[in-house]
């Protein structure tokens, strides 16, 4: 069902994009102008052999515990060293990088570096030598500036949905975009679309309404000469056919600083500002926030200040459009710059000077402290500031698992507690409480002290050195009949000719109590050692399983039914119950990310298997894993890998281990979905350095 | 979060007692309070992605060799509920999924609580069996073997502790063992939950579980929904029997 349910939605959104493409061609572009057509094909043809699709294996944080997944995106090679332009929210969290290129071909490619201030990152292919060897890669050029118009023809390239090279027609509705509604206050721009992520704060938006969507984030919008004028970033949070990119002069400058450096390099001046729209001035810019402890503050800008001139020259900020580039220019001066801002405070203008600091990261990653059940993350300057803490000292905890020493300590600690000490030692950052050694074999209580909502706490925490999943409680052996039944209620039992109330068997299990006493599919069991069992409703089987569960498998157990219209007698010689499928024999194959357990025998009779097919079935596997990345299923039987017949859990393991020491670099698994077999393939985890 | 556990708590207000006898007070709680524990548990729910904790408590029978008794609903707080809706046609659809951790037996005067392990549960009889992972010379643990048969009509006892606020201290709630039933196995009604009862004489006579009446809406007219199950001492003798001899293959 969930198949065929993908499948129509595949089929539909190939649809919309399908019409959408050709209704943004027909709408823009004019069939009879030769000249036009000619101009879409050429800067078709300088673009689209470059772009990419991204396929990202990430690692995201659920309750401190790291969840793979599998994500998409766009990029263009920008380089033909194989540098990929792509956005910073399509490579966020990844653990492992595929670009599939226009010609089909495929390659692995390793993050060098994001930019989440400006949701851009670049990727690098890393070419097999033969197919591609370095610097052979064709690229797409930047436009230099960029001077679109509404009104102007522009294409999307990129992935939508995963489908490669596609293309999408539309114009550009406004060249400088900034989602400013007329019912908000300006500062509040740009607020709403991700709170540790901000974008726009150097750039305006080029909106469009080619048509993008899941999967375009990243590719290239490209003008009529077949230069790139904008990265898509942003489909309409609302519907419609909004779509917004990043301007290409900054995209090429914050690339060419990713590849250079890896990252990009900004000074914070420790303000920020507002137009003078609906203030009732004529000039100027004023002053929104000032900084705690910045060098703004300590030269004595206060907010509400007017900047009347920067070094001398005059500042005037009429439209909140004029913000991004006023920040962008201030953020691109040398760390340490000098500024002379003249002010207007009152009725007297002052003249104030400060120097410039490197930004700091908006954030760090995540990281996983499991001896202590929980993950935490550094603080950064702008973090440390919203959560008004004077110093950056300390790990917050971003996540805690359910269950772990975080959750169980006294009291328990909570996702945004800040620690400061534990076991008596200071902790700096997260970096150096994921370096201490914890003493996880100890019985002892760990003392932590740390900040909660400005609060000096106390707490015991005992480590463990490996989180276990709490098993599921065993329960006392019962006994087991081998068949299942439908309740017949009194009023169901007279139009279906049956004598009366009961429970109707539906199936035997071969070899079963039932089955060697001779019940049969069909009879209707009325009572059980004389005393009658009476279903209270339609699905309630509970008033017969407790009676059989509780019986002896030592006495023999009468039952009286019905069959054909007559009652006969039946003794059954009670067993313990076999294995259920939720006691079957389970793992963790941790090298593909999946969980797999034996097959028992109501799996068999469920799935109504031959007699002779062994297997195990997959019971949970991570989309990101390399049991995901095969394709495999949750209640896929796996039947045989790389040729070998796998019978019970322990064979899987044993086998992947053999094969793992055979550095085979490729694994095929050949499953039962369904009535159907899949021969499956995937690289194998430790061809990836994977372990 | 910490709340006593509230399904057990509107049992245990359904006591009917007669004319309370002092004497048959006094003994129980100088001979059968030794053996009752306050066991204080974790629960963990998946609230629509949000995980959500609270703690809870419920009394504990402690029995020879530091094996505590208690309902099985703790360890599977869903239970009661799964059973209301299965009975109510209702099937067991978008119930939250609750687990069950950090179990711990509290013992009046002691700072430092103890820890316990599951050995194993019936949840048909609503019944689970803990270990004492260290031996405790104040507890006086139960003899089954000093037991007797329920009769109907007769006054049945069980002790209970009060909360920490109020120092653990034990207290007798009376109850009458109101009827029998045969099916789905053999047990009597009574109108205490979740505890052990005591006759007059101060023999064990039964454990008492938590059952919903499938079926009524009596919840609408004010009814209890619900009533004890006393699972007779014999039984509860032969399957404490078949859970220690598991626990003990289970741990070669």
């Amino acid at each position: 069902m969930r198949q065929a349910r993908s499948l129509s939605a595949a089929i539909v959104m190939l649809g919309a994009l399908v019409g959408s493409l050709l209704g943004s061609l027909a709408a823009h572009a004019r069939p009879n102008d030769g000249g036009f057509q000619a101009s879409l094909a050429s800067a078709r043809d300088a673009v689209l052999p470059h772009v990419v699709s991204i396929l990202v294996v990430r690692e995201d944080f659920s309750q401190s515990e790291a969840k793979l997944s599998l994500s998409g995106g766009s990029g263009t090679i920008i380089d033909p060293r194989g540098y990929v332009l792509t956005n910073a929210h399509v490579t966020e969290n990844g653990r492992r990088f595929r670009v599939v290129l226009n010609d089909g071909r495929e390659f692995r490619a390793s993050l060098r570096g994001d930019d989440p201030i400006s949701d851009l990152a670049v990727l690098k292919i890393e070419p097999a030598s033969a197919s591609a060897p370095l610097g052979s890669f064709g690229f797409a050029r930047f436009a230099q500036r960029v001077t679109l118009l509404p009104g102007d023809t522009v294409l999307a390239m990129g992935a939508p949905w995963g489908m490669r090279d596609s293309v999408s027609a539309g114009v550009v509705n406004n060249p400088r975009r900034l989602m400013v509604s007329l019912f908000e206050d300006e500062a509040d721009y740009e607020q709403s679309l991700g709170k540790d992520q901000a974008t726009a704060r150097y750039y305006a938006w080029i909106q469009h309404d080619a048509s993008i969507n899941p999967g375009n984030s990243g590719g290239p919008l490209v003008d009529m000469t077949g230069q790139i004028v904008g990265i898509n970033t942003r489909g309409s949070m609302f519907g419609g056919d909004m779509a917004f990119s990043i301007p290409a002069p900054v995209a090429a400058t914050v690339a060419q600083a990713i590849i250079k450096d890896g990252f990009v390099r900004r000074s914070d001046f420790g303000f920020s500002v507002r137009s003078i729209r609906g203030t009732g001035f004529d000039r100027g810019a004023l002053v929104n926030t000032v900084d705690r402890d910045s060098h703004a503050e300590r030269a004595g800008l206060l907010a509400g200040d007017r900047i009347v001139a920067m070094d001398g020259e005059e500042v005037t900020l009429r439209e909140p459009e004029s913000i991004p580039d006023f920040r962008r220019k201030l953020s691109e001066r040398p760390a340490g710059d000098p500024l002379k801002l003249t002010v207007a405070r009152a009725s007297k203008e002052l003249e104030l000077a400060f120097t410039s600091v490197l930004q700091d990261e908006l954030k760090v990653p995540e990281r996983e402290i499991a001896a202590l059940g929980l993950s935490v993350s550094s603080l950064t300057e702008p973090m440390a500031r919203a959560r008004y803490l004077k110093s950056r000292r300390g790990a917050l905890i971003a996540g805690v698992r359910p269950g772990g020493p975080a959750s169980t300590a006294q009291p328990a600690l909570l996702a945004g507690d800040l620690l400061m000490r534990l076991d008596n030692q200071e902790i700096n950052s997260a970096d150096a409480l994921s370096k201490m050694s914890l003493r996880t074999e100890s019985a002892d209580w760990l003392s932590v002290e740390l900040d909660r909502r400005g609060e000096r706490m106390l707490a015991l925490i005992k480590p463990a050195a490996k989180f276990v999943v709490p098993e599921q409680q065993s329960e006392l052996s019962k006994a087991w009949a081998g068949w299942e039944v439908q309740p017949i209620t009194a009023p169901m039992a007279k139009p279906l000719g049956l004598l009366g109330a009961g429970f109707r068997i539906t199936r035997i299990y071969p070899d079963g109590p039932a089955a060697k006493a001779g019940l049969q599919i069909g009879d209707l069991i009325r009572a059980i050692a004389g005393l009658p069992v009476v279903p209270s409703g339609q699905r309630e089987t509970t008033a017969l399983d407790l009676r059989v569960r509780n019986a002896s498998t030592e006495q023999p157990f009468a039952v009286q039914a019905v069959r054909a219209g007559k009652p006969r007698d039946f003794v059954l010689q009670l067993v313990e119950q076999p294995t259920g499928t939720d006691k079957a024999p389970r793992r963790w194959i941790a090298s593909m990310s999946m969980r797999v357990r034996d097959l028992t025998l109501f799996d068999r009779v469920e799935r109504n298997l031959a007699a002779g097919v062994e297997g195990v079935v997959i019971d949970q596997v991570e989309k990101g894993g390399y049991g995901g990345l095969a394709h495999l299923r949750e209640r896929d039987l796996i039947v045989r890998v790389d040729g070998k017949a796998i019978k019970r859990v322990d064979d899987l393991t044993d086998w992947l281990d053999q094969l793992k020491s055979k550095q085979r670099e490729k694994l095929s698994f050949m499953v039962m979905r369904g009535a159907d077999t899949r021969l499956l393939f995937v690289d194998a985890p430790w061809s990836e350095g994977e372990q | 979060m910490k709340l006593k556990f509230t399904l057990l708590g509107l049992f245990a207000l359904c006591s009917c007692a007669a004319l309370a006898d002092p004497k048959v007070y006094r003994q129980l709680i100088e001979r059968r309070a030794g053996a009752i524990v306050t066991v204080s548990f974790s629960m963990s729910a998946d609230m629509m992605g949000q995980q959500q904790r609270m703690r809870g408590e419920v009394e504990g029978t402690v029995l020879k060799g530091g094996i505590v008794l208690v309902p099985s609903v703790i360890l599977n707080p869903m239970d009661l509920a799964r059973e209301f809706m299965a009975q109510s046609e209702g099937g067991e659809s978008d119930l939250p999924n609750m687990s069950t951790g950090e179990i711990k037996i509290k013992l009046p005067g002691m700072d430092e609580p103890m820890e316990a392990e599951v050995l194993t549960q019936d949840r048909d009889f609503g019944i689970a069996w803990l270990k004492l992972k260290q031996t405790e010379s104040s507890i006086k643990g139960l003899d089954l073997d000093e037991s007797a048969r329920p009769v109907i009509g007769e006054a049945a006892y069980a002790l209970a502790l009060t909360p920490e606020l109020y120092g653990y201290a034990p207290y007798v709630l009376e109850t009458v063992v109101q009827g029998e039933i045969k099916v789905p196995f053999p047990s009597f009604m009574v109108g205490t939950v979740g505890k052990a009862l005591f006759n007059r004489k101060g023999l064990l006579i039964g454990y008492s579980v938590p059952k919903f009446v499938g079926g009524s809406m009596s919840g609408i007219t004010g009814e209890a929904p619900s009533f004890g199950l006393l699972i007779p001492a014999a039984r509860l003798r032969e399957l404490t029997a078949r859970a220690l001899n598991m626990a003990e293959k289970s741990s070669r």
